[in-house]
């Protein structure tokens, strides 16, 4: 497999195909509890992007995560659920889109937050309520005027969602491959999704991340 | 090219465009139902629609059925569209109005600069009578949360949109955002000030260290380019809210160098056909759409750095409105 041409920069063809491995591994392993519940290459005017959706959980059940009846207990004990008898697809879940940035030239995270809003509560304070690991709070609320993740519009469906902010993407990534700069796409976005990934609840599940290493040897 | 005193009289001009605003507030949350006065205002072409929000809600104080909603629950619409409040009122005013833009019979080959003196302010023609003034609804209730980012009390979530395209735009100028995250603290606030206040001497201070950083040349022109779009033909029931709605937008953005590889310079003709070639079949003549800027159609010959130096708006992006023709 070639390496990504212009590190820490990638292009949409060498996204493009990371996303496909994604994809495929995640789908080659059909039944196996990922705590990823669909894996998605969208394409919308020819740009492609990849959609990870996850089912969300209450913080304090972080440790069960891939465990779906923690869900339900949560919900049980949500006063506002209790209105709202849960059914399966009520499940609070929330949709990742990675898409390159035609400016900063890196993959940039755009998500949103499904039936998971409380009334009457801030956006943001969800999405510290349910994605933000504790550890990471500080860190994302010092980083710009509101903080590290900010809301704005999605730049294909052009509703809003929240993104993180692209602008130190590319120099963490240069730091964070060290010496090693011959990545292939796949290892690019492994690598894009350990550094930026973390402050949102994005990560490749342990299951998929050995079943990508096993199609990448075969490739 | 033009020298300094040229580019600021043309700036200057870009900044005195304004566009009359008559605001009604939306009939379901009005006591007199649609029987109330609207409100009134020449709003710069540069500023933003919440920058509004304090003056509207207290001149309709008396006429809102809940006396509890707040200035920063307030969000406009024209013709039941909902206006992304991000975007500036001029940018606006030219994708969604459906007035005609300004436009010159002078040779489009020729210089442009003449133009810009004669048209940068609104323009007279027949069409003003149809569509100014702007005539949009206010809404305090009923956020449409799908459509719109929700404002915060404190404003530091419009500072925060407006600054982030600041850093973009910085970024792409000189391939870091570096000068602008070492502003100082005073200087950024400055800058959101002076877009505020609407200020020029005030931006100007200020925006100079960001535009002139030393030991660094022009890398990238901050453009975007903005397409109303036709409703998208199928969204999967889960995939959430879509931009389906009429009045949906794309926005187009890709890495526009000042100069060709043949070293000519990069005209507004160039980028476009480079960046939707099928709007913009002919790098010379408009011949499907008009890029529109200020109000303004602009002439494709137009070179794109001198267009940043004049046109520019607050957040240093070159915002360009599609009009298809015919």
């Amino acid at each position: 497999m070639s390496t990504v041409a212009d590190f820490p920069l990638a292009s949409n063809d060498e996204l493009d195909l990371a996303f496909n491995h994604l994809q495929e591994a995640f789908y080659r392993l059909q039944d196996v509890s990922t705590g990823w519940t669909a894996v998605e290459v969208k394409s919308h005017l020819g740009q492609r992007y990849l959609r990870v959706s996850r089912q969300l959980v209450a913080p304090d059940s972080i440790a069960d995560q891939e465990d779906n009846s923690v869900v339900h207990e949560f919900e049980e004990d949500d006063p506002e659920a209790l209105q709202n008898p849960v059914a399966t697809s009520r499940v609070p879940r929330v949709d990742y889109d990675v898409i390159l940035s035609p400016i900063y030239r890196v993959p940039v995270v755009y998500f949103r937050l499904r039936d998971a809003t409380v009334r009457n509560e801030n956006p943001i304070d969800t999405v510290f309520r349910y994605i933000v690991p504790h550890d990471h709070h500080h860190e994302v609320k010092v980083v710009g005027i509101v903080g590290g993740i900010t809301m704005t519009d999605h730049p294909i469906e052009g509703t809003p969602a929240f993104f993180v902010h692209p602008c130190n993407t590319a120099e963490a990534l240069h730091h964070a491959a060290e010496q090693t700069t011959a990545l292939t796409p796949l290892q690019y976005l492994q690598l894009w999704m350990g550094i930026v990934g973390p402050v949102v609840g994005l990560y490749i599940p342990t299951v998929l991340a050995l079943k990508l290493e096993g199609l990448e040897q075969d490739s | 090219m033009a020298n300094a005193a040229v580019y600021g009289r043309l700036q200057k001009k870009v900044w005195e465009g304004s566009i009359p605003l008559s605001i009604r507030l939306s009939p379901a949350e009005c006591r007199t139902y649609d029987d109330s006065d609207p409100y009134l205002i020449q709003c710069p072409r540069l500023s933003y629609l919440p920058f509004l929000l304090p003056r509207i809600r207290a001149f309709f104080a008396s006429s809102l059925i809940d006396p509890e909603v707040q200035a920063h629950d307030g969000w406009f619409a024209f013709e039941s569209l909902p206006l992304k409040w991000h975007l500036p009122v001029g940018l606006l005013y030219d994708l969604f109005s459906g007035a005609e833009p300004a436009s010159s019979s002078a040779d489009p080959a020729r210089g442009h600069e003449s133009r810009h003196d004669e048209h940068t302010g609104d323009k007279k023609n027949d069409n003003d009578t149809e569509t100014l003034p702007w005539k949009l609804v206010v809404h305090f209730t009923d956020w449409p949360e799908d459509q719109l980012i929700k404002l915060d009390e404190d404003g530091k979530v419009i500072q925060d949109a407006f600054i982030n395209g600041v850093k973009e735009a910085d970024f792409l100028r000189n391939g870091s955002a570096r000068v602008v995250m070492g502003l100082s603290k005073d200087d950024s606030t400055t800058l959101w000030e002076s877009v505020e206040k609407h200020d020029l001497n005030l931006f100007n201070n200020i925006n100079n260290k960001l535009l002139n950083p030393p030991g660094t040349s022009l890398r990238h022109i901050p453009l975007k380019v903005y397409l109303p779009t036709t409703p998208a033909t199928s969204t999967p029931a889960d995939s959430g809210p879509s931009a389906n709605s009429a009045g949906s937008l794309r926005v187009v953005q890709s890495l526009v160098t000042p100069f060709l590889p043949s070293k000519q310079p990069q005209t507004l003709g160039t980028a476009l056909n480079a960046l939707l070639p099928s709007v913009f079949p002919s790098r010379r003549n408009p011949i499907l759409a008009q890029a529109v800027l200020h109000g303004t159609v602009m002439p494709l010959a137009a070179t794109m750095e001198e267009l940043l130096r004049v046109a520019a708006y607050p957040d240093g992006f070159l915002h360009i409105a599609i009009v298809m023709m015919g």
